[in-house]
């Protein structure tokens, strides 16, 4: 347990330390991590890729301006920045300037990627949640690609049903019993260094 | 206030996903602000979002450390230089919020979001009427190049006691209600309460008789009548 305590770095402590030091090479650490993560996030959703970059670049210098606002009790630094992505990527469309890419169906191709680096890496153990990490690998396939087209592929209900060929009701219905098997994993952040 | 009727999981999945159409978008997060169990489902939402954002695979970004560091640099000075004007810009920032109800009709605090829209989309007073469409039901319509992904997103007023005709949908619909009350199959859905239906479900709400019903709503693809009658109307109703 130690041991594996030492290999993951505890992204909401250098979050929280971050707002309260303004540590350069903390952040620049934390950087690393997140942006090329939040970067193939954006791409899924912008027209090429050096706007995903572009954005990618934008969210993380406003985890910098904000990182004082930041508290780890209410939510894990993972959470937090997904959002400020996510929220900036809301504007974009807001505006009118984002355009959103319909893409087909990526979900194979990543799948592959996915699973490719959980095994090379030991993935899990630099991850903040090992336990949902886990359960989201349990998924059945449906799914799980369900999960996967709401998060990364930006699609509506209708979207995915069209998609995928299946009634909205069922799209809502797998939507609905992954998150309530995701949300049993779901704890409060502070909780999670004693699992 | 405490909403009895809530959107879908799937739905407030599909926000955190920030997936979600935009008129979906905005009529969740007004519901939202004046709904805590909804906003605990959102932030479990938003902790799944974190949990596979650090599931994908890297991508290289394009800027090296040094760039990075002279950028922090920049954002340092230019905080510092803002600091004094903050206060003054925070200023401005509230009275864009307290800024004139375009609407004609007085909006509950929590539906700021809708307002914010018009605002946004520098749609004034003058330009906002309700339209009629029906005996006893009006319109305001939201148009947006930013609502291509759905039908119609719109603001209902339906008399007291009108009985709306009965339909299905092909696609998704929901329903915020801003004012007033109506009752339909389901049960009584009263301010803040959201229909969230699926296109398998067929309705007929009727307006609860004390006051005229507000609702803002949105469609994911066109509504299905039954009956001939109802259908003649369906061009009326834009949809």
């Amino acid at each position: 347990m130690e041991n594996v305590q030492s290999v993951s770095k505890n992204w909401n402590q250098i979050l929280t330390e971050i707002g309260k030091q303004r540590d350069r090479e903390q952040y620049f650490d934390l950087y690393q991590y997140f942006a090329p993560r939040v970067k193939t996030y954006l791409t899924r959703f912008t027209a090429s890729e050096a706007q995903a970059d572009e954005l990618a670049q934008e969210a993380l210098l406003q985890v910098w301006r904000k990182a004082e606002q930041y508290h780890a009790e209410k939510a894990a630094a993972s959470t937090w920045i997904f959002c400020i992505a996510r929220n900036l990527f809301i504007d974009q469309q807001r505006s009118g300037r984002g355009q959103l890419e319909q893409r087909t169906d990526s979900y194979h191709e990543h799948e592959q990627l996915l699973n490719q680096q959980t095994q090379e890496e030991g993935f899990d153990q630099g991850v903040s949640n090992r336990k949902l990490h886990q359960a989201l690998k349990e998924l059945p396939l449906m799914q799980a690609q369900l999960v996967y087209k709401s998060y990364f592929e930006g699609k509506s209900h209708s979207e995915i049903a069209g998609d995928l060929d299946i009634p909205i009701g069922s799209v809502k219905s797998g939507l609905r019993l992954a998150f309530n098997k995701l949300r049993a994993f779901i704890i409060p952040p502070h909780g999670e260094d004693s699992l | 206030m405490m909403p009895k009727h809530h959107p879908d999981d799937a739905t407030l999945m599909s926000y955190s996903a920030g997936s979600l159409p935009l008129g979906a978008h905005l009529l969740v997060e007004c519901h939202l602000a004046c709904c805590e169990h909804c906003r605990q489902r959102v932030t479990e939402g938003d902790a799944l979002g974190g949990a596979l954002l650090e599931r994908l695979p890297g991508a290289g970004m394009s800027m090296d450390k040094q760039a990075i560091l002279t950028l922090l640099d920049q954002i340092e000075s230019d905080q510092a230089q803002a600091g004094l004007v903050r206060s003054e810009k925070q200023g401005a920032l509230d009275s864009r919020w307290s800024a004139k109800n375009p609407l004609p009709f007085d909006l509950p605090d929590w539906a700021e979001p809708i307002k914010q829209w018009f605002h946004d989309n520098q749609i004034d007073a003058d330009s906002v009427q309700w339209q009629k469409v029906a005996p006893g039901i009006s319109q305001i319509k939201l148009e947006s190049a930013s609502f291509h992904r759905e039908k119609a997103v719109r603001l209902l007023k339906i008399a007291p006691g009108t009985c709306m005709p009965t339909h299905g949908h092909t696609g998704g619909e929901l329903t915020l209600i801003l004012q007033g009350s109506y009752s339909d199959e389901a049960g009584r859905f009263c301010i803040g309460d959201v229909a969230d239906l699926d296109p398998s479900i067929k309705h007929q709400p009727i307006a609860d008789r004390d006051q005229d019903c507000i609702c803002f709503i949105v469609t994911d693809a066109p509504l299905r009548f039954e009956g001939w009658i109802p259908k003649l109307m369906q061009p009326f109703f834009g949809l």
